[in-house]
């Protein structure tokens, strides 16, 4: 009978310690997926704006977009972040995406690649999560792409950041909110929409 | 006997809800991570179950434990003791 009640009671908090260790598990990667959305804080000197106001001023975003020479595995990496950030949207939907890593590579502050753009340490949780490795582009992913690169297709607005899940407010508060399509919402910076 | 009852129902559920919604938590955010996106599938379904193994477990638990108990109490008084309380 002691025998039977020891091994029951081992089993009642064996079974409660491993749903706290796999609740302590979806906490920490959904931390870790709310820092991924997050780009760091770069603090600048007023000289260094003073050097910024007398740059060149950016062209419109639409010009560069179509222009880009993209040479196979960029189209590859393109294709498939699309794939793992956008899997369930719309042709559109993925053409965002991808339109957000592209005007990325030609905004100031991000990589001047999109390689660099998409390998960048906590912004695109797809490779923090390991999803962006296990993912294939499909046909759409490929069709998006084309829509941007032949068709000229850009209706991003300039959008430099998007979120797919509203539980963090940073987006929210720190960026300028510019529209909605399908599940994910796009923003830019503040600055560069006034 | 009535107030076990009611303090082992107590315990088998506050004991299945929290495990369920910590396994819950977890399904639901791997399931999140390994298909990208918001969805109605697998984990679904794991919830119940979860709940139910959960409640089984504790309710084996504690019928043990009071078994175990009410042999204590037999026992003591087979050999002449006072023997504890019956629940």
């Amino acid at each position: 009978m002691q025998g039977k009640l020891l091994i029951s009671a081992t089993g009642t908090v064996s079974l409660f310690a491993l749903s706290i260790v796999a609740f302590a598990q979806s906490l920490s990667s959904v931390s870790s997926r709310m820092e991924i959305m997050q780009p760091e804080t770069v603090s600048v000197s007023p000289g260094a704006v003073e050097i910024l106001d007398t740059s060149e001023p950016e062209a419109p975003y639409v010009e560069n977009i179509g222009s880009m020479d993209l040479d196979t595995e960029e189209s590859y990496l393109l294709a498939k972040i699309a794939m793992a950030e956008a899997e369930d949207q719309d042709t559109e939907g993925k053409a965002l995406v991808i339109l957000v890593v592209l005007n990325r590579v030609r905004a100031k502050g991000f990589p001047d690649t999109v390689k660099e753009v998409l390998y960048e340490e906590k912004q695109f949780s797809p490779m923090a999560n390991g999803r962006f490795d296990q993912v294939e582009p499909d046909e759409d992913c490929w069709r998006a792409l084309e829509m941007v690169q032949t068709g000229n297709w850009d209706e991003s607005k300039g959008a430099l950041y998007f979120e797919s899940r509203s539980e963090s407010t940073w987006h929210e508060y720190n960026l300028q909110f510019l529209f909605q399509h399908g599940k994910h919402l796009f923003y830019t910076e503040k600055e560069m929409a006034e | 006997m009535r107030k076990w009852q009611i303090f082992k129902s107590v315990i088998a559920i506050a004991y299945s809800l929290a495990v369920t919604f910590m396994a819950g938590k977890w399904a639901f955010d791997y399931a999140y991570m390994e298909r990208g996106y918001e969805a109605i599938g697998g984990e679904y379904l794991f919830v119940p179950m979860a709940a139910w193994v959960a409640y089984k477990v504790i309710s084996i638990f504690l019928d043990t434990l009071e078994e175990e108990i009410y042999a204590t109490d037999t026992r003591r008084k087979k050999r002449g003791g006072r023997g504890i309380p019956r629940l």
